[in-house]
């Protein structure tokens, strides 16, 4: 089981959470013609092990989406913020 | 179809110790919620009634019938006894719930031990204290558990899941008539 700090509502159980997305990933910008760009930012993402920010959102608490660092091989939770208040 | 249970609903824990579960009257139930300035105008408009917002998430503000919850950084709940005349601000969106959460009152010494079989929180006395509350999810249900009482918890619970959620709370005891 994991379990997720939430800024908010403090240390839960991840049942409590929806799992939103990749938080590093970045929209183009919106003038960008290249449709290969617009495939990778839509389809492609990495599968990185180890440390990954990610998306959260605490759907059975407080309803607020939170950026996690998370390691994806041991699951060692190194922070979480309120997306809002996150440059990622 | 889930059975239904008549209030209170009375019985024991497979620890022996006994809970009443019963259907109180909510009142009225109004949500306030904000942007950026939510802090300073949501305490101003809080204090015309004679409230205040609470500086976190976790404590209840408590005046006489009266309970304040932030729920959100930027979002409030009232419940009140009688309707509330909240000023009207811009930048702050008014909203009443009061038909969509239905309060169950459990009640006893086993209170917190059947709560505690159905969600993931800490409900000693020290993790859940008297005077805070905290969201979660009974039976993936999302509810709100206010800690009224060292035996007593108030829930707010979503309107359209208030009789299956009684029958899976009371489902957890051993009823007697
Ligand atoms: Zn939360």
């Amino acid at each position: 089981m994991l379990r997720i700090y939430c800024p908010v509502c403090g240390l839960r159980d991840e049942t409590e959470f929806t799992y939103g997305e990749d938080a590093t990933v970045r929209r183009p910008d919106i003038s960008e013609t290249d449709p290969k760009v617009w495939h990778e930012y839509v389809f492609i993402r990495e599968n990185p092990r180890g440390r990954h920010k990610e998306y959260w959102h605490h759907v059975a608490g407080c309803r607020q989406w939170i950026v996690v660092e998370r390691d994806t091989l041991t699951h060692e939770m190194f922070g979480s913020f309120l997306a809002r208040e996150v440059t990622v | 179809m889930a059975k239904k249970h008549q209030s209170p609903v009375r019985g024991t824990t497979s620890d022996g110790l006994p809970v009443t579960i019963r259907e109180v009257e909510l009142g009225t139930l109004t949500q306030l919620a904000g942007w950026e300035d939510f802090d300073i105008l949501a305490d101003g408009i809080l204090r015309k009634q004679a409230l205040s917002l609470p500086s976190d998430c976790r404590s209840s503000f408590r005046r006489g019938l009266t309970s304040v919850w932030r729920i959100a950084p930027d979002r409030v709940l009232v419940r009140s006894d009688t309707a509330m005349n909240f000023e009207a601000v811009d930048e702050i969106v008014t909203l009443d719930l009061s038909h969509s959460r239905v309060c169950l009152r459990l009640n006893g010494r086993g209170a917190a031990s059947l709560l505690s079989r159905m969600v993931a929180l800490d409900l000693s006395e020290a993790g859940f204290p008297i005077g805070t509350f905290a969201q979660t999810a009974i039976h993936h249900v999302s509810v709100l558990i206010d800690r009224v009482g060292m035996e007593e918890f108030d829930l707010c619970i979503p309107t359209t899941f208030a009789v299956s959620l009684t029958g899976f709370i009371a489902e957890h005891l051993n009823q007697v008539a």
